[in-house]
């Protein structure tokens, strides 16, 4: 295990120091595939220069956009990095958990979250290209909607998110950095999504370093305390999950083979041995005393981080989605968890 | 499967005779004023579609909306609409309103009909297990990927459940050939409990993507109303509202009691099994490509049963157009109000329907003492 988490945080510098695309992140399974998929979506821009424009979706399907001017997320993801990209006056429509950029997102119509979402609303905002995740295009619960922007005569572009990241095992630097890549061609601009992807890198290897520096491997859970005698915690499948690895820590949920978001009988909290509980500030606020709240939940006592009161809050609406965001995310976890350590 | 061949066998011979069995009925003045009421109603049903058509998140004017229309229909009118225009209205807002006829008309009138057999005022189809079987059958398609028919999976597979637990319910609550209608009601609760327990457990496994289908589909929608899911469900549910209709009379018989109904020459076991088989097909249909929708199924047959008697020839084509009002009003109402999103319209039906129910138990307990 400690091996495992040294090879990670080294491979991380390495990137950063080297930029080396071969070595990007040892933890994907499939590098090879990753690549290729990356180098064909660069020379397809290259081929066709100018819209209409031929990309490979995440599902490797030849997706032609005719043009791109007005945009409509169906995920806080891809609004972030539209923005990310300095695209974001092309953005039309975002989804009701868009947070990012503060002060501008809100202004733009919410299209309602992904399970409510109402095609005719949608259209209304005059698209003339929808992106949307993976998992959504995939599962048939609201399938209807793409065969209906179809209809419409929109583009839909389909990007790399969960089903993505189960094809890998679990959500890694990778994903996020082939959906950066996509959007960029979609979007005629590749070399910003280089830049932001440099970006990504570097915050990445910044929260390693911490984590070398400290020299520690903390155990971490992360927990979401709903209500007594409800607690969740998050394993694999999860962004949170990835967050935590990049930290240079241990997600004790993935250890215990946990996948998603679940509910933990308080019992087994104790074996997961966390040395820190990190919870949603929301959830922090709530509470007026958060600290005697998360002790009173049965187990963590028992814990050595009830033991030492190690509680620490993130986000969580940043290190809730596969964004460009999330390695920044990670760096700010990684300040709190090793704060103690200087 | 006896059930099936039994159905068949029977309803052959229904359709060869006259639309409603009821000619010689001597009752005459009150066809012609029920005839008036199902007239009303009729027009009420056609005039909230035609408003529902032309109303939506994507603005289109009413001449264009008109001209698309007539369009369709081969008339060319010298009014200019954008390609994008016509296929939000003909692919998109027409299905779903469509949908919502054919939807709401199944539930409405499949609620009366089981309603009339339980002799029970809280039947629903939900009652019989259809719903929650549908339910477990799309939740297992969900969360296990099974895509082995496309974009059908999800569909056959709710109706296959839905039909499967109305049948399995049916045959643990019969003995000795019959069927009594508390054990009916306890069995029916014991399966649904089942089958909540079957969809709770593979909500647990699911992963983030599916748990958001299984919401999707728990809270029932319109918007993945496509022509070609339509075309396979309107045959299913036209047919069963067909041969619902032939089962008024019988409905009447039955609402006297089981032993005075078998006197008065109905083979009881047999109409409530066919009828019974009629409401799962139909509510399974609608629940196959809709998800649960409660609440227009239980006040349907209440509303129109306070307004026009309990007559079933006038009560089932009445609950079916009504449930077919409430229905479109509702997912009106659910699309526009928080444009360009929308609310679920499981949610907007419990919201206006348990508020209605209350008010016509507090109603009905001033006028009578009790309820039904």
């Amino acid at each position: 295990m400690e091996q495992k988490q040294m090879e990670l945080k080294k491979s991380i510098l390495l990137n950063a120091l080297f930029n080396v695309k071969k070595l990007s992140c040892n933890l994907m399974r499939s590098a090879a595939l990753g690549l290729a998929t990356s180098v064909f979506i660069i020379s397809s821009v290259q081929a066709a220069g100018g819209y209409p424009l031929n990309v490979t979706d995440s599902f490797g399907n030849e997706t032609t956009i005719n043009s791109a001017k007005r945009i409509v997320a169906l995920v806080p993801s891809v609004s972030d990095a539209i923005f990310g990209l300095g695209l974001g006056d092309l953005v039309v429509g975002r989804t009701k958990n868009a947070i990012w950029p503060e002060g501008v997102i809100e202004k733009l119509p919410d299209v309602g979250s992904y399970s409510s979402l109402n095609v005719e609303g949608v259209l209304s905002l005059n698209p003339d290209l929808v992106i949307m995740p993976d998992w959504a295009a995939k599962k048939e619960g609201n399938l209807g909607i793409f065969e209906q922007l179809k209809a419409a005569d929109v583009d839909v572009l389909i990007v790399p998110e969960l089903a993505r990241a189960k094809e890998q095992g679990k959500y890694t630097m990778r994903v996020l950095e082939e959906f950066v890549e996509l959007i960029a061609a979609a979007l005629e601009v590749p070399e910003k999504g280089h830049e932001l992807i440099e970006g990504m890198r570097l915050d990445a290897a910044a929260a390693a370093k911490l984590a070398a520096d400290s020299g520690k491997h903390y155990r971490v859970m992360s927990m979401l305390p709903y209500s007594e005698g409800s607690t969740r915690t998050t394993g694999l499948m999860k962004t949170e999950d990835l967050v935590i690895r990049l930290a240079g820590a241990i997600n004790v949920g993935a250890e215990a083979k946990i996948s998603g978001e679940k509910e933990i009988d308080p019992e087994a909290i104790i074996p997961m041995k966390p040395d820190y509980i990190v919870i949603p500030q929301k959830l922090w606020d709530r509470n007026e005393d958060p600290v005697q709240y998360i002790l009173a939940i049965p187990g963590v006592s028992e814990t050595p981080a009830g033991e030492n009161k190690k509680f620490l809050t993130w986000a969580s609406l940043e290190t809730h989605r596969a964004s460009w965001r999330l390695p920044s995310a990670a760096k700010a976890f990684a300040e709190k968890l090793y704060a103690d350590d200087k | 499967m006896q059930m099936i061949s039994d159905f068949i066998i029977r309803s052959k011979s229904f359709i060869l005779s006259p639309f409603l069995g009821d000619r010689m009925n001597p009752n005459k003045s009150k066809n012609i004023s029920g005839n008036i009421a199902l007239s009303v109603i009729a027009v009420m049903l056609v005039l909230i579609c035609l408003i529902s058509v032309g109303i939506g998140a994507f603005f289109i004017p009413l001449d264009k909306t008109i001209a698309i229309l007539l369009s369709k229909l081969g008339i060319a009118l010298p009014i200019e609409f954008t390609s994008r225009e016509h296929a939000v209205l003909i692919a998109i807002r027409l299905p779903r309103v469509v949908m919502g006829v054919l939807i709401g008309g199944a539930l409405g009138v499949s609620g009366t009909v089981i309603q009339g057999v339980f002799r029970n005022p809280l039947a629903s189809p939900g009652l019989i297990g259809v719903s929650g079987g549908a339910a477990a059958g799309a939740t297992i398609a969900i969360v296990l990927g099974f895509t082995a028919l496309g974009i059908w999976t999800l569909p056959a597979m709710a109706f296959v459940g839905g039909l499967g637990t109305a049948m399995l319910v049916y045959r643990f609550a019969r003995r000795g050939g019959q069927a009594e209608v508390t054990t009916l009601l306890l069995v029916g609760i014991a399966v649904n409990a089942l089958m909540g327990a079957v969809v709770s457990f593979l909500s647990f496994v699911s992963d983030d993507a599916e748990l958001r289908s299984i919401v999707f589909w728990m809270m029932g929608s319109l918007s993945a109303s496509i022509w070609k899911f339509i075309w396979v469900i309107a045959p299913f549910i036209i047919l069963s509202f067909i041969f619902m209709l032939r089962y008024a009379r019988t409905l009447n018989l039955l609402a006297l009691g089981d032993a005075e109904a078998r006197h008065l020459g109905v083979d009881t076991e047999r109409a409530r099994l066919q009828c019974l088989a009629l409401a799962s097909i139909a509510t399974g249909a609608a629940v196959s490509v809709a998800g649960v929708i409660g609440f227009v199924g239980l006040v349907a047959p209440h509303l129109f049963r306070l307004i026009l008697g309990p007559d079933h020839r006038l009560l089932l084509p009445a609950s079916a157009m009504g449930g077919a009002i409430l229905l479109v009003l509702a997912d009106l109402f659910a699309r526009t109000v928080v444009s360009p999103a929308q609310l679920p319209l499981g949610l907007v039906t419990a919201l206006v329907g348990a508020p209605f129910f209350l008010y016509l138990i507090e109603r009905t307990r001033r006028d009578h003492g009790g309820v039904a």
